[in-house]
Formats: structure tokens, sequence, C-alpha cells
């Protein structure tokens, strides 16, 4: 057993900075933003780590609280103009952000090394740290939707104009979800700085936002376990389907497909589902007996 | 087919129908207490290209409009039910045979054709039709001309690699200050809530 989890180490690790990733993006959907910026985030993240590490010699956690600070940061910047755009159009804007930052990344040599990114960062964190930081994660997040804002965001999320009745602040409670996905998505970047050696602007392009969003896609968006099982699904795929070589990319876009026809919930919403409704049916059968 | 404002329509007249010979439509008469057709009648495409199972599956999940019972063996639709399916078949069909021109135009203008050809202009069509406005021809047409434009001036002035930045940042203010683009009109869809 030992063996085996020390010979895929690199492999859980990559599951647990993409579940980081995904509750980025999972933040926002169950706010009812279409935010696709976590890939932004993640850039901006990325960048402030290795540069803390690369120039100023900082310890690693200082360089993670710096990704996450700078990405709630722009998580705040980015919500105030969004907070007037709905549905399609969010999601557009975001991912003109996206294309921003990349674009900026490029540009801008003297600070980001341009299209050869930034080398040599040193590996600084470990299984162990990642460990702690998904498991505060869950803790937040799990903790966050038992309190009236996880309430708040639900109701947003079904209606908007329930919410708006009820009271509820939607400007508000959505620029609190890009705060937080900010900050996730800047620690994940973080944390892929501190675990890839090196980093160059494409790697949070296109891609690395389509992958975020469907670990929640696949996982289930409302559940807190979901995008932590669409990571651990989506990663894991890629290497079960290895023998399938360059097949693997239609094997991953084939099971999104039947995935969404299937199980639009997602696998851990759909389950959900599933059981409470045998559940229900359980107690009025015990009921009408 | 010119379908009217309002009225029913049968399924005979919505699903594709097989061809009924004479010859067949007189055996199916000769039969006692049978469904089958009794008159002759020519094939037909109908309006939504499905069988008669694919169809009352989709009734089932609701993807496909409710029948309305006329009587115990007439089953209706509604045109208005009917029609918003075609229009999302004929939509699809008119993005990709449009996307196909172009990627047609595409190869013949740089002479070369590779599978990763597309990507670049994933992201273009988005910021050509938010620039030209949702749902206007004409906006499009100037949308894309003027992504051209700024395109090109930017890498021959300022830097190739600044030139994303620039054209994303134009989509980024535009959706802030006039998200109905330069042409199009403040649609619903752009304030309503998502469902």
């Amino acid at each position: 057993m030992n063996d085996f989890f020390m010979g895929h180490l690199s492999l859980f690790e990559l599951i647990l900075v993409s579940s980081i990733l995904a509750y980025s993006q999972y933040i926002v959907l169950r706010a009812g933003v279409f935010s696709m910026a976590t890939a932004g985030f993640a850039s901006l993240g990325a960048y402030t780590a290795a540069l803390l590490a690369l120039r100023v010699d900082q310890p690693f956690w200082v360089g993670l609280i710096a990704a996450a600070a700078m990405g709630a940061l722009a998580g705040g910047i980015l919500a105030w103009p969004l907070a007037r755009l709905r549905g399609v159009f969010q999601a557009i804007a975001t991912l003109a952000f996206v294309q921003i930052v990349m674009s900026v990344g490029l540009y801008w040599e003297s600070l980001t090394g341009g299209a050869l990114g930034l080398n040599g960062i040193p590996n600084l964190v470990h299984v162990g740290h990642l460990l702690l930081l998904t498991a505060i994660v869950l803790y937040v997040l799990f903790s966050l939707s038992r309190t009236s804002i996880g309430r708040a965001f639900d109701i947003i999320r079904q209606d908007e104009t329930v919410a708006v009745s009820l009271g509820i602040s939607v400007v508000s409670y959505q620029r609190l979800a890009f705060v937080l996905s900010g900050a996730l998505g800047g620690l994940g970047g973080g944390l892929m700085a501190y675990r890839n050696y090196s980093l160059v602007p494409e790697d949070f392009g296109f891609p690395l936002l389509i992958s975020a969003l469907s670990f929640v896609v696949l996982g289930g968006r409302i559940a807190i376990t979901g995008p932590l099982v669409g990571a651990l699904i989506l990663t894991i795929l890629p290497e079960i389907a290895r023998p399938l070589s360059d097949y693997r990319l239609a094997v991953n876009g084939a099971l999104m497909i039947l995935a969404i026809i299937y199980w639009p919930y997602g696998v851990v919403d759909t389950l959900d589902i599933h059981w409470r409704r045998r559940r229900a049916t359980r107690v009025q059968q015990e009921a009408r007996s | 087919m010119q379908l009217p404002e309002t009225g029913f329509l049968r399924e005979s007249q919505i699903l594709p129908q097989r061809e009924i010979s004479v010859e067949e439509a007189e055996r199916n008469r000769a039969l006692p207490n049978s469904t089958r057709p009794k008159r002759a009648r020519p094939a037909t495409p109908g309006l939504i290209p499905v069988s008669h199972a694919t169809w009352w599956r989709g009734i089932k999940d609701g993807r496909f409009p409710q029948p309305v019972k006329l009587g115990t063996r007439t089953t209706v639709w509604r045109v208005e039910d009917i029609r918003p399916d075609i229009a999302y078949f004929q939509t699809f069909f008119i993005s990709g045979a449009l996307a196909g021109a172009a990627g047609v135009i595409i190869g013949l203008a740089f002479n070369s054709v590779h599978f990763l050809m597309g990507e670049p202009f994933l992201l273009k069509a988005f910021v050509v039709i938010v620039l030209g406005g949702l749902g206007s021809i004409g906006g499009a047409l100037v949308g894309g001309l003027l992504l051209g434009l700024i395109q090109t001036i930017t890498v021959s002035y300022l830097s190739s690699s600044l030139s994303d930045a620039i054209i994303y940042s134009l989509l980024f203010g535009i959706l802030l200050l006039r998200p109905s683009g330069l042409f199009g009109k403040l649609h619903i869809e752009t304030r309503v809530v998502r469902s």
C-alpha cells in the first residue's frame, strides 16, 4: 500500500492541486456566477509565488499567502464591473480577463520572462502541505455552506428574483464569491508554481480553464465533495487510459459528453439525488404499512 | 413548408413518413380492425427528423413538447410548441455550415490546413459578435472588419504580443459600457436571471 502510494505521489499531488482549482470554479458557480476567471487568478497567483521565491527568496508560506491575496484582490476588482453582467456575458468577460492576463504575461518580459517563462523555481511544497491545505479549504467551504452565506449562494443560483425579494444583496454575495474564487485560484496557481519547477503564460490559458470547469461539471456543483471527485476522476482517467495513448483525449471528451447527457447534475449530485429519492420512498412505504 | 401562426399538427405531419404504395394501402384496407395506413402517400421528410420511438421517448423526458389529445385516437401538437424545436435544428445546421464555409476560406487564404487551425478563431468569434451586437447580422460584419483592422494596426505599429491584450481589453470594455454591442438591441437575456 505504502509502495503504491509513494509510486503515485506526483499523481496524488496533481489531484490535490487540481481540486483546489476546481473549488475556485465551484464557489462562483454555486453563487450563480458564470465565471471562467479561475485560470487568470491561477496565473496571477503562480507568478506572484514564483517571483517571491526566485527574486526575494521568501519561504513558501509567504509566497502562498501572497498568491492567495493577489488572487483575492483580482477577484474583488473583477467583481466590481462584472456585477452589471449576467450569464453568458459574464462568461465572455471573464474569458477576456483570462486572455488579457495571458497576453500581459507574454508581453511583460522583464517581470514574467515572456514566452520562455520563469524557470528553476524551487520545489517547495510537499504532499503533506497539499493535504493540509486541501483539508483547510474543504473545511472552510463546508462550514461556509452551512451558514447563511451558503444558503444565500444557493438562492441566488436558483433564482435571483427570489433572492432579491428575500432581501439578499446579490451584488455583495457575488462579490464575496468572486473574492473567494480569486483566493482559491491564486492559491492553486501558487501551488502549481512550487510544484512544476517552471511557468509559462500558456499554462494558464484555455485548457486550464476548461479543465477547471469540467472538474466541477463532472463532479457536481452543489455537493461540497463534487469538485474533489471530479478532479480525482479526470486526473486519474488519463493514467488508466494510458494504453490507448493517442486516443486519451478522445476518451476524455466522450466521457464528458456522456456524463452531461446522462448525469447532468454531476457524479456526486446525481448520486445524492438518487439516495434522497430512495430514502423518501422508503419512508413513504413505512408510513403506509 | 409554411406553418400557420397557430393550429395543430399530427404526428404524421411532424415526423418523416415512409412511402405507402397503392398496393400496400389496398392490402391494409383488407385487414380487419387494423391501424395501418389505408391510403397511399409519397414519402415525406417531416419537420423534425427523428423516429417514432425517439419522439415519444423525448416527450416522456420533456425534450419534445407535450401532445394534446383531441379524442381517443387523435393526438396532436400545437404549432407554437413545434416551431422552437425546428428552429433549434435549423440554427445548429446553419451554424455548422457557416463554420465549415469559414474553414474552407481560411484554408484557401493561408494555403494550409491542420487540426489546430480552429483554435485562434474560437474566442475571436465571440469578440466579433459582442463587438457588433448579438443578433445583428450587419453588426457581425462590421465587428469582423473592426477586429481585423485593430489586430493589423496593433501588430504593425505596436507589438504582436500586445494585439491579443488590446483586443480582449476592448471586448471587456464593450461588455461593460455597451453590453448590447454596436448595433444590437438590449435583449432581455442581457439583464435577466440565468436558469
